[in-house]
């Protein structure tokens, strides 16, 4: 085929949150990239919250960043407040969580692509995937368009058709009215991809004017202000409040009169909606004892007096929606502008994709963000990268980036899509990461940066901070190993802090172990190198956790050795006549890289771990 | 019988009375916990990596009745170097060491499939009725708990309040239980291979005078002179019909004499491994300082005071409550017989308390008693962090805990299940 329009190395199919990492990502990687975008009006739309980060969901923004990503450095510019989240609740979910100005955001992002060498921004829509000899090849666009590529991130969130339900209307739309895709469907299920509904919803957005805020709490953000990029220094800036209230029983009552009128009780949608998000009308009927659901009042930006209502996502009519918001403290007089909708779309069964994010069965095709069945802005970012990544080093012909669920939420994530798959739109949730006390927000860097420096990703600059960073870990854990003795500067410390006075000598690395005791509690008393906020508060978690951690890196030891075996594409399970039938069906299907991987598959016991073990071993000696 | 890993010598030492050498077969006993032996047998030993497994390796050949191997695999675990197998564990290790040649494996898949089978209805048979559902009760408790704490550490809305104290008082009752349960594999592991009771105390309270009482044989030197028994003495004897192995320890007592120390250093060992401690005190001489020190080291919850020589003229006695230093107590003299009948009484209620308790015998297999072992120890160190606010580390223990309890139920995804456990009860989300 030579009668192409344009040759690219990748295409990048939607120009969301995980579309945008994916392009930004091959090409700084050197390739040429083309991203298509249904409307580039709505590049980085944040079409639902008008916040990013928040638990789990914080730490994979700074996953993002670790990788020489842009969403944390785009929320350091667009934020409109910054929190700290749980900071009550141990440092394995400290998360931080910022309200954005929407369309600051899209701009902010919209931006970074165009500013991109090798990025070719373009609106249109993808109509099909072409391959040749089973390998992405190009795509058709709906204006004609054959543009040659051998990859493909396919990212192309809730749009594929979608339709969207408020009451008693049903439209095939895109979010916030904008076009459906209609046409990659097709394609997709010509690949031979198995497609299935999902669904999502959002609230309404009100006039700030129309409200009573002093009639509800002010949530104001943080100083000194967190940020997001590890390439942040500090951030100074006028924050935004968000506003708290909630709903009561005649905001149910009036929910639950008019249930019938509901588009996912009276049957009018066949999706699966996330348990995580549930609609107000979920929450009434699920949780019928409670009397009350709190409801933050948020900003969607500096510029527009649109506020989201969030914790009140519907899909119930019009009418309904103003009056429940009409009982609701402060918005007694609200005026809506947007009202709230449920919206289904296709996405496929991420299972068909292997650690790396990649189509099993179909080379050069990736898969990133809510077309494999996941939700959120941060969820989508963090798959959009590295179906990025993986595209452009499959392009490049060097060995995948794989990331597993040992070095990071992103690992999980990935993990969790591809082996164990989802029925729901999945949600990342910090209690999915069995390793959390490894995987801090506070050390994505120190997970990440270094491992990603292959793939180009890394600037000099980010190296060079890493360095600086580790080299002041090192020299800190150096000084902590002098002894000192007691003396009633120490006792005073320790008295403030509520803690025993210290008898005899001590050593400074058993003084920070004790509760509450910072390092610069110490670097006040002793001779200790000035090494910044953030080494600080490695060593600190380091050593309030110390044994937790080793646990955890014993058990990853493990899991290394069974992951580290690798399975072959070629092994034909139904050959293996001492696995079980399940575990052989499955093992059929899911034709797991590792012999960890398919240690997950759930029907896969230990026994047939063995049988495949020993078969392996025996496969690879015949060859 | 195979035991693989580090520990695979040092276990086998723990009760194999022959020399392992790399590469040589021996001939040896194999020994009860009161030193009677079980069989005798021939074992290899293979140092890593010359072992099928590559790592460290025993293999012991035994009289191969399923009795005796069950003994055997009870007396292992028993030694805390090892746990049992996992159904094709050494075919996986091998493949994991890179050890494992093209010829054994076609037979080697067939027998993991037969035995895993076997295994699994074997697991399953135990699991019927009544322990399946009550370690079922408690999993799904643990995991409800667990839930919650995740919910709460997971909400980023501050709706959530983590209330610890609350949290706790839900782990108790599951903690209680899980102890009952064992507590009744203990029960059932003690009508089956007797207990054992360590008689300690100064030298020449009278420990050797009371074994010999008890035994009805002169069996231990009894001399008027402290410090003549060097070495521990094993004796079996039976206590109201229940089995139990009394263990005579050195006197412990401060001094520089080697000999003597090592015998501290084993009577110290004695009482940590005894069901039940006898703390002798002579009754006829002031509380002294080598007393204190052995009170000191005594565990209070599994141990009986026992004032000796009551036939002579007494300087020490019970409180009104029969206690002394909160222990339960009786006077006693070896010479006369008196108070030996109330101490043998006290013996074997201390021994198995609650007559036909609920839990009794229903956990008797040695994995499962491991798990519940292992269960109990995350819950406490789970309320511990929870009560110093340690939330992470609280939620590490409680996961370890749930976890536990789904390995005896077999149970395949809790993290699946916790998942579920948190959307169903809680309300989540924006």
């Amino acid at each position: 085929m030579t009668d192409f329009d344009e040759k690219f190395d990748i295409a990048v199919i939607g120009a969301g949150h995980a579309g945008c990492e994916a392009a930004l990502a091959s090409a700084r990687m050197g390739l040429k990239v083309l991203v298509l975008s249904i409307d580039l009006d709505s590049v980085a739309l944040m079409a639902c919250n008008p916040s990013i980060g928040g638990t789990s969901k914080g730490h994979l923004v700074r996953e993002v960043d670790a990788l020489g990503g842009e969403m944390g450095a785009a929320a350091d510019e667009c934020f409109i407040q910054m929190r700290m989240l749980n900071t009550g609740k141990g440092p394995a979910v400290h998360s931080l969580r910022a309200q954005m100005d929407k369309r600051r955001y899209h701009e902010r992002m919209k931006s970074a692509l165009e500013n991109t060498p090798g990025i070719v921004l373009r609106q249109d829509e993808c109509a099909s995937i072409l391959t040749e000899n089973g390998s992405v090849s190009g795509i058709v666009t709906a204006l004609g368009a054959r543009y040659a590529c051998r990859a493909c991130v396919v990212s192309t969130g809730v749009y594929l058709n979608s339709r969207v339900h408020t009451g008693e209307y049903h439209r095939d739309r895109g979010p916030s009215g904008l076009a459906s895709a209609t046409l990659l469907s097709d394609s997709l299920d010509a690949l031979g991809f198995r497609l299935r509904r999902f669904k999502t919803g959002t609230p309404p957005r009100v006039a700030r004017d129309s409200l009573d805020l002093d009639l509800m709490d002010p949530q104001p953000g943080d100083v000194p202000i967190p940020h997001f990029s590890f390439m942040t220094d500090s951030l100074d800036r006028e924050q935004a409040p968000c506003y708290l209230t909630y709903t009561n029983t005649k905001t149910h009552e009036i929910i639950r009169q008019n249930l019938h009128r509901s588009p996912m009780y009276a049957g009018a949608i066949h999706a699966t909606g996330t348990r995580y998000c549930p609609s107000i009308e979920d929450k009434i009927v699920r949780f019928e004892g409670r009397d009350r659901h709190q409801l933050f009042i948020e900003p969607e930006g500096l510029s527009t007096t649109e506020m989201y209502v969030q914790g009140l996502s519907t899909s119930l009519p019009r009418d309904v929606q103003e009056a429940m918001l009409h009982t609701i403290p402060g918005m007694e007089r609200c005026r809506v502008m947007r009202y709230g909708y449920a919206i289904e779309y296709d996405c496929i069964d991420p299972t068909e994709l292997d650690a790396s994010l990649g189509s099993r069965r179909i080379p050069g095709l990736y898969f990133a963000g809510q077309i494999n069945g996941s939700s959120g802005y941060e969820e989508a970012a963090a798959q959009g990268i590295y179906a990025g990544m993986n595209a452009a080093l499959f392009v490049k012909g060097e060995e995948p980036f794989i990331l597993s669920r040992s070095d990071a939420y992103i690992g999980v994530l990935c993990d969790d899509l591809s082996v164990k798959g989802t029925n729901e739109p999945y949600r990342m949730m910090t209690c999915r990461a069995e390793y959390r006390m490894l995987l801090r927000q506070d050390n994505a860097d120190l997970r990440l940066t270094e491992k990603a420096y292959r793939t180009g990703l890394i600037t000099p600059a980010r190296y060079d901070r890493l360095m600086r960073k580790k080299a002041a870990i090192a020299r800190a854990k150096d000084a902590l190993e002098a002894s000192v003795p007691p003396s009633e500067a120490l006792d005073k410390m320790l008295a403030d802090k509520g803690l025993a006075p210290q008898r005899g000598s001590v050593r400074l690395s058993a003084l920070i172990k004790r509760r509450g005791v910072r390092y610069t509690d110490l670097a006040a008393l002793y001779d200790l190198p000035d090494i910044g906020a953030e080494a600080a508060e490695e060593i600190e978690v380091e050593a309030h956790y110390g044994g937790y951690i080793k646990r955890q890196e014993e058990e990853i030891r493990k899991l290394r050795l069974m992951d580290e075996k690798p399975i072959p594409a070629s092994v034909d399970y139904t050959s293996i006549v001492n696995l079980r039938t399940e575990a052989r069906q499955k093992l059929s299907a899911m034709r797991p890289g590792s012999l960890g991987e398919a240690s997950r598959i759930s029907g896969v016991s230990p026994a047939d771990i063995a049988v495949l073990s020993v078969y392996l071993m025996a496969h690879s000696d015949k060859r | 019988m195979r035991i693989t890993g580090p520990a695979a010598k040092p276990a086998a030492e723990a009760l194999f009375t022959g020399r392992l050498e790399h590469r040589r077969v021996s001939y040896g006993r194999i020994c009860d916990a009161d030193g009677s032996t079980v069989d005798t047998c021939c074992a290899a030993y293979f140092r890593a990596p010359s072992s099928y497994t590559g790592e460290d390796m025993v293999e012991i050949s035994f009289h191969g009745s399923p009795a005796v191997a069950a003994k055997l695999s009870g007396l292992i675990a028993n030694t805390g170097l090892a746990v049992p197998a996992e159904p094709g564990e050494f075919t996986k290790r091998a493949y994991l060491n890179g050890k494992m040649d093209l010829a054994r494996a076609e037979a080697v898949m067939d027998l993991i499939a037969s035995s895993a089978e076997r295994q699994r209805r074997a697991a399953a048979r135990q699991l019927e009725g009544r322990l399946s559902g009550e370690i079922a009760s408690l999993y799904e408790r643990t995991k409800l708990a667990l839930a919650r704490l995740a919910n709460a550490m997971d909400d980023d809305t501050g709706e959530v309040e983590l209330d610890e104290a609350a949290l706790i008082s839900e782990i108790a009752p599951i903690k209680s239980e899980i102890h009952a349960l064992a507590e009744g594999g203990m029960r059932s592991r003690i009508l089956r291979e007797g207990a054992r009771v360590a008689i300690i105390g100064s030298p020449n309270a009278g420990k050797s005078s009371l074994l010999n009482a008890l035994l009805l044989k002169e069996r231990a030197i009894v001399t008027e002179i402290p410090g003549t028994t060097r070495d521990t003495l094993e004796e079996s004897a039976a206590i109201d019909g229940l089995p139990v192995v009394f263990v005579d320890t050195a006197g412990i007592r401060s001094t520089f004499d080697s000999v003597e120390l090592m015998g501290i250093e084993r009577s110290r060992r004695a009482a940590e491994d005894a069901d039940l401690i006898l703390w002798l005190v002579d009754g006829s001489r002031p509380f002294s300082s080598e007393d204190e020190a052995i009170r000191a080291f005594i565990n209070v919850e599994r141990a009986v005071a026992v004032i000796t020589k009551s036939d002579l003229e007494n300087v020490i006695f019970p409180n009104e409550n029969g206690e002394f230093y909160g222990l339960e107590a009786v006077r006693i003299s070896a010479v006369s017989g008196d108070g030996l009948d109330a101490l043998k009484k006290l013996v074997s209620e201390r021994l198995l308390p609650c007559e036909g308790s609920e839990a009794e015998g229903l956990v008797t297999n040695v994995r499962h008693i491991g798990a519940l072992e292992d269960a109990l120890a995350a819950l406490e160190a789970a309320e511990n962090r929870l009560g110093d606010s340690d939330t992470d580390a609280a939620f590490y223990e409680l996961n370890a805990a749930m976890e536990h309890l789904a390995a005896i139920l077999g149970r395949e995804n809790p993290a699946e299940e916790l998942v579920d456990s948190i959307f169903a009860h809680f309300c989540m989300g924006k």
